[in-house]
């Protein structure tokens, strides 16, 4: 009896796929986008980008920006302002680092915007790794817009950041997890 | 006129529950149905009658009190059609003024009496009372502030075409204005377009006012009685002619009801007007059924059985029962009035323990204490814990039977094929032999799945019924039919919580209740579980079915002792019951159950669902097949089993999660005081004033005001915990024009107050909290 179909992988699915053999995980497809990789002994099932360590919880506070602005804010992290920002930055955060970034920020602030992406990305339960999008508003506000646990904006770039952020997701999930 | 002489045997009087109106309010009205039979059954009347929460009580017992007083008496030849009911013995009109309770309870029983006469008799109430065809129109009510401007629009509206050319508007009987209103509404009024005025008549009210303004209105409701109504109509029409008499009712209630409002209105020549209910669209609508002489047709006891709450019946003083069910505090299911929302448990269960919650959404919150570094969350059922991996695994039931099968647990025979591939299932099919079962692969809750198939025609049905559904894109599953008992076990990747067996629904027959009697008894049992309250048996073509294979009807009397079979499979929502039985399970059940939970990575703890035939007894003994692993578990299930220990799930696994953070949850408290915060649009809107009103009719103590900044409202409450939790989860959604963002609770250590009050900023008007602010 048949028990498992054959697909055409996403393109996030993918990755993560071309991550976990690259580190020597043992990957089993199980559908365009659900895998099964085990390494050392782990085991975590990835649906998209999204491993063991990502939750619904996290997924369904970052859908609604009003209930996260309050939820940041009672984190006291810096939320982006009204009115269009000056520059903005998708940071892809993984675990503690942040692996990639994308836009251009003024001079002299990235640390600052990688580290507010960072808490941002860690005060929310269930969320590992995610893209924070800061904004910076004139004269030094930074803060953030958005958090996207899905990390989509890496998932489209295959030739650019994203084997990195999926890299980064798949030692963190089955070498670190 | 011939009436029927008959002795009233039998007195049945059933509540059930009416809608709220919208989610943000805690009181309902109720149904009060009352069923007479004479003759041993052999004719039968039905009435009804309507009720708000907080008159509910006492319109049962002034119903409970008049049936009993009538099983006996007789119905006599010769009565007068204008007022039959003068010669039952102990009926009298109910007095002016009378409470609404017992105004509902009068109206309805005498419905049922009068039904019951004309039936018997044969007869109905265009025979008795003649027919005539009066007007049929909405109303609007005139308000108390500001008529003049009122008028002025509606008047600007029949003239653009927007409202009819003629308009009823009804004023309250003491209207303070209503000479002055007259006049305006004469200067406006011409010969196209016209404004009447009316006034409400209250029970012994208006008649006086009436004669300031076109006429009066009246309801059966109002004056529980329908025949007072109709006699006070004849008697207003005969000594002011030129008054305009219009009927009204509530637009609440069901076809009865309505039926009554219409043969009152079309057998009384003294009525002009039948006002025309604006319904509220989710009351239940057709609650009997046609096809007998009197005043409405039989009582249709399978869909009232969905919605009855309680009955009182004269013919028995208690039902044979099934062995004593498990009884709950019962206060949780009334005080969440649109059930018991599924985070409910485990939010009281958090603040209990002394943590903090703060809720997103109705199905988003989580609870933090300062010993734990990362909250415990929760998106409905599942905790931050379960991964969106795992739930797209366990949702989906071919990718659960690759994961089960390689991991050495035990699925059903068959296989996982692509959508379309109808060959090669029948090909397996002809392999698995049959019964079969077939479903969608990425199905829930049973949508598009087909059982007990038996045949290569039924199975292309069943392949027909995936391919018109929503579901199905993800391929098929093809199984054959297992057999045993349905068990859920709650577990994670470490111990077992809770093992259920789910059983078919069946009633127990007593030799004198029907089959449908036996089922709305049962059913009103039933809502005394808050979970199981939410899972009534439905009467529905499957039921007549399994039925029929046992020899019944849902009018058979099954004889004393005979238990009668609802379902053919143990679906709660097919009147199925639950009972723990975690503390006689097997070992290697346990075993197995932790082993399923762990072949799905990222499940902190699922429900896994198991055929067997015996869950004291080894697996490895009998037939045991895993059937499916779910990622939602419906966690109220174990806390409110019908039978045996009720589980504390909620509790244990919050225990759980704070022990991987080095945290010992403190022993429950109850009474709870909490400080609550709500954020969002929360001023402005009468906030206050509709949380003093929640928190009055839930008995919680404490005070609301505004918040130090104009998003936020502060409020202290003190009581039960069930109770707190009730008014905090009400309190999400707030009055009309709220809309809250974010509520947090934090535990509170002083309280003092016996009441629930508004506290008022320095400078604020008293008022301000009544009307808005």
């Amino acid at each position: 009896m048949p028990e498992v179909r054959e697909e055409q992988a996403t393109q996030s699915s993918e990755l993560i796929e071309a991550a976990a053999r690259e580190l020597g995980a043992q990957v089993e497809r199980l559908s365009r986008d659900v895998l099964i990789c085990s390494y050392r002994g782990r085991t975590v099932a990835f649906y998209g980008m999204a491993g063991t360590t990502s939750g619904r919880f996290g997924r369904s506070l970052c859908r609604n920006a009003a209930a996260l602005a309050r939820y940041l804010a009672s984190r006291r992290i810096p939320l982006a302002l009204d009115g269009e920002p000056t520059a903005s930055s998708d940071v892809a955060i993984v675990g503690d680092q942040a692996i990639a970034a994308n836009g251009t920020v003024p001079p002299g602030t990235e640390r600052v915007v990688a580290e507010v992406a960072r808490s941002a990305a860690r005060a929310v339960p269930g969320i590992q790794y995610a893209t924070v999008t800061i904004e910076v508003h004139e004269p030094d506000h930074i803060g953030v817009r958005s958090i996207d646990p899905k990390l989509r904006v890496w998932a489209r770039t295959p030739e650019s950041d994203g084997p990195d952020v999926a890299s980064a997701v798949v030692l963190l999930e089955l070498a670190h997890g | 006129m011939t009436w029927g002489r008959r002795t009233i045997t039998r007195i049945t009087a059933i509540s059930y529950t009416g809608p709220l109106d919208g989610k943000r309010r805690l009181d309902r009205a109720y149904g009060l149905i009352v069923r007479a039979e004479a003759g041993n059954g052999t004719v039968e009347g039905i009435g009804e009658a309507t009720v708000g929460s907080a008159d509910r009580d006492a319109a049962w017992a002034a119903i409970e009190d008049m049936i009993r007083r009538l099983v006996g008496t007789r119905i006599s030849r010769g009565i007068d059609p204008a007022g039959p009911l003068d010669r039952v013995a102990g009926w009298t009109s109910p007095p002016k003024k009378a409470p609404a309770g017992l105004r509902a309870a009068h109206l309805a029983v005498e419905l049922a009496l009068l039904d019951l006469a004309m039936t018997a008799a044969k007869t109905g109430p265009k025979d008795v009372w003649g027919y005539h065809s009066p007007d049929r129109t909405p109303l609007l009510r005139l308000p108390l502030r500001k008529p003049e401007s009122f008028l002025r629009d509606l008047t600007n509206q029949q003239r653009s075409g927007q409202l009819p050319a003629h308009i009823l508007v009804e004023a309250r009987a003491g209207h303070p204005d209503l000479a002055r209103i007259r006049a305006l509404v004469d200067s406006v009024n011409d010969d196209d377009f016209r404004i009447s005025i009316i006034v409400r008549m209250g029970s012994g009210s208006g008649i006086d006012q009436a004669e300031q303004v076109s006429g009066i209105s009246l309801s059966p409701d109002r004056m529980g009685s329908f025949l007072a109504a109709r006699n006070t109509a004849i008697r207003l029409k005969k000594q002011f002619p030129t008054m305009l008499v219009a009927l009204s009712a509530s637009g609440r209630g069901s076809d009865i009801t309505r039926t009554a409002i219409d043969v009152l209105g079309t057998s009384t020549p003294a009525v002009d007007l039948i006002v025309e209910p604006s319904r509220r669209s989710s009351w239940p609508d057709q609650l009997m059924v046609t096809g007998r002489a009197g005043l409405f047709g039989a009582l249709d006891l399978g869909r009232l059985s969905a919605v009855a709450d309680r009955i009182s019946d004269t013919a028995t003083k208690s039902l044979s029962e099934r062995p004593a069910m498990n009884t709950y505090d019962d206060e949780i299911t009334p005080l969440t009035p649109h059930g018991v929302p599924k985070q409910t448990l485990v939010e009281i269960e958090a603040l209990k323990a002394g943590l903090s919650t703060r809720r997103y959404g109705s199905q988003l919150f989580l609870a933090e204490h300062p010993a734990l570094a990362t909250p415990i969350a929760f998106s409905g059922p599942q905790s931050s814990l379960t991964s969106v991996a795992a739930g797209r695994i366990a949702q989906h039931k071919g990718l659960t039977r690759h994961v089960l099968n390689a991991n050495g647990l035990p699925t059903a025979p068959g296989g996982w094929f692509p959508a379309k591939a109808t060959t090669d299932i029948i090909e397996a099919a002809a392999e698995l032999g049959f019964p079969l079962v077939v479903k969608p692969a990425d199905g829930i809750q049973g949508h598009a799945v087909t059982t007990g198939i038996r045949s290569i025609r039924e199975l292309k049905a069943a392949l027909k019924r995936i391919s018109t559904s929503r579901y199905g894109s993800d391929g098929i599953i093809l199984e054959s039919m297992v057999t045993g008992n349905d068990y859920r076990v709650l577990a994670t990747p470490t111990e077992v919580i809770s093992v259920v067996r789910r059983d078919p629904g069946f009633v127990i027959g007593d030799g004198q209740h029907t089959v449908v009697e036996l089922i709305l008894h049962a059913n009103i049992g039933r809502r005394r579980n808050p979970y199981l309250g939410r899972h009534l048996t439905r009467v529905d073509d499957t039921t007549i079915t399994v039925l029929r294979t046992q020899g019944f009807t849902l009018t058979s009397v099954p004889p004393a002792g005979t238990s009668v079979r609802l379902a053919q499979v143990a679906n709660l929502s097919q009147g199925g019951f639950s009972t723990e039985v975690l503390e006689s399970t097997h070992p290697s059940l346990h075993e197995l159950a932790i082993r399923a939970v762990s072949s799905i990575p990222g499940l902190p703890y699922a429900g896994i669902d198991v055929f067997m035939e015996d869950h004291t007894k080894p697996i490895d003994e009998q037939e045991v097949t895993i059937i499916e692993i779910n990622h939602n578990p419906a966690l109220m299930l174990h806390p409110y089993p019908m039978y045996g220990p009720p589980r504390n799930v909620n509790r244990h696994l919050l225990s759980a999660f704070a022990a991987m953070q080095g945290h010992t949850l403190e022993e429950p408290r109850d009474p709870l005081t909490v400080h609550f915060s709500a954020f969002g649009k929360v001023q402005g809107v009468g906030y206050r004033r509709w949380m003093v009103d929640a928190a009055k009719q839930l008995g919680v103590t404490g005070w609301v005001g505004n918040g130090r900044s104009p998003d936020m409202v502060e409020a202290v409450f003190h009581g039960r915990a069930v109770r707190v939790a009730a008014l905090i989860r009400l309190a999400f959604n707030g009055p009309p024009g709220a809309k809250v963002v974010e509520t947090l609770i934090e535990p509170f250590d002083h309280h003092a107050t016996s009441t629930f009050v508004v506290h008022r900023q320095e400078g604020e008007r008293e008022g301000n909290g009544a009307r808005g602010a």
